[in-house]
């Protein structure tokens, strides 16, 4: 009862993209994995997030982030994260946390009488602490790994795994490296991990990916491309604009060396660099712009990057050529005033 | 000298976006996305216009936005105004719920920015 009024709440909430086509095509996939038979439990909400994550609640409610479709590069690869979260929710692992939480004190209940005590809305509060109800321990994420492989193996998609925790593993390394943090050792999980680490999950994925036939079957990458690209502002906006320029860095290029690069891909990448802003960024972001528009794909705000990116090298007369040919390709554009008020001084 | 609109209370775990004064006048509310977005932890923000406006008196950006915070499904909307005088960014930010707070508050927020001196 609790799920289904926090679905509620969870289904009008602005974090949530909403896009049809989009969740019709993860249902397919998850489909493709679990088995049509099964799959039809599981209802798929994409939240805009940038982080990695996805995770199923014991009513069949399924939050995929925006961040984990960033980052994934065929829908092999999604059917992997999508067998696992419903790996948890066969296993029932989310109901048994809830059933044991339940028992000895009744959170939500109390938390509703403080709310009317104090005279605070805490629906939100209340959402949150459902949310957060479903972490797992370390078994029980290695189970739904597990089952997650087994769905995918029995599905017509070959398992690569693997590759997916390779890269996170990297990302982190860039991140890392760039904020001069230290390296994580992931070869043991400590006392309070609650997942196995990166470099377990590499290991034991890569035997079963090793295994007779697991390589069998189309990756769906094409398919994929084409899903997501048409998404791509929605999917990169808050890894473009957040503050992990390392990280965001290496998404973008990871999925471009592997999906290829068209005009929109580039353009993100482009915008990156010029939200950095170090004076060779904006060098470099303006090439990106350049061969951006040469691609098929590119925005309309290409040709802004190209503008500003010019005029703040000092390049005024090529920018404002660039910069009204953004305003003729999107005249009613959100900041068409201020390119106005610029183009004038 | 101070460089971020909010102050970086963790440079390592969440640095904050630095101001350069070469900025152009529409990278402002870039600088200001980013710098919002650092603060708050937001994956939502959505730039619903900026144009030119003026504080003190400076050629400067009004920028409008919507965002949603991490774990609340409250709308918020929020009217910020960005001006560059000597090198120096000048920011004056209002938010509040979308639901009856900030339309009600808005011609108070819009009179102290059109009337602040500095």
């Amino acid at each position: 009862m609790e799920m289904d009024e926090a679905e509620r709440g969870f289904r009008d909430s602005p974090q949530i993209l909403h896009d049809e086509r989009l969740k019709t095509y993860l249902s397919g996939v998850l489909c493709k994995t679990v088995g049509f038979d099964r799959c039809g439990a599981a209802r798929i909400y994409v939240v805009k997030d940038h982080r990695f994550n996805a995770s199923m609640a014991p009513n069949g409610l399924m939050i995929v982030n925006t961040g984990l479709l960033a980052r994934m590069h065929s829908e092999a690869e999604l059917s992997t994260v999508l067998g696992h979260e419903f790996g948890h929710f066969e296993l029932r692992h989310s109901l048994n946390r809830f059933r044991a939480l339940r028992k000895g004190t009744d959170w939500l209940a109390w938390l509703g009488m403080a709310g009317a005590a104090t005279g605070n809305d805490m629906t939100a509060t209340q959402n949150a602490i459902i949310l957060g109800f479903f972490s797992y321990n370390r078994e029980q994420e290695k189970d739904a790994d597990f089952l997650g492989a087994a769905y995918v193996r029995s599905s017509p998609y070959p398992l690569r795994a693997s590759a997916v925790w390779k890269r996170l593993a990297e990302e982190d390394d860039a991140t890392r490296e760039e904020r001069k943090l230290r390296k994580l050792k992931r070869a043991t999980p400590g006392a309070t991990d609650t997942h196995p680490t990166g470099a377990q999950r590499f290991a034991y994925f890569s035997q079963l990916e090793a295994e007779i036939g697991a390589q069998n079957g189309d990756d769906g990458q094409e398919q994929f491309r084409e899903e997501t690209s048409r998404i791509l502002p929605d999917i990169f906006a808050g890894l473009v604009k957040g503050n992990d320029f390392a990280g965001a860095d290496y998404v973008i290029r990871s999925r471009g060396d592997a999906l290829g690069w068209d005009g929109l891909l580039l353009h993100t990448r482009a915008e990156l660099y010029r939200l950095r802003g170090n004076p060779r960024d904006l060098i470099t972001a303006r090439q990106f712009y350049e061969k951006a528009i040469t691609l098929p794909g590119a925005p309309p705000e290409s040709w802004r990057g190209i503008g500003l990116t010019a005029m703040r090298t000092g390049d005024t007369e090529n920018g404002k050529v660039a910069l009204k040919e953004y305003l003729a390709k999107a005249p009613t554009s959100n900041d068409s005033a201020a390119i106005k008020m610029l183009l004038e001084n | 000298m101070v460089s971020n609109i909010y102050r970086e209370r963790d440079k390592k775990r969440n640095p904050m976006p630095k101001f350069d004064s070469g900025l152009l006048l529409p990278e402002l509310a870039d600088f200001f996305e980013k710098s919002f977005r650092a603060q708050n932890q937001l994956s939502d923000y959505t730039l619903i216009e900026s144009s030119p406006a003026t504080l003190n008196g400076a050629k400067g950006l009004r920028v409008r936005y919507r965002y949603t915070l991490p774990n609340d499904e409250l709308t918020r909307l929020g009217e910020a105004r960005l001006a560059v005088v000597k090198g120096k960014l000048y920011v004056a930010n209002f938010y509040a719920p979308k639901l009856h707070y900030f339309d009600s508050h808005l011609p108070e927020a819009n009179n102290i920015m059109d009337t602040l001196k500095f």
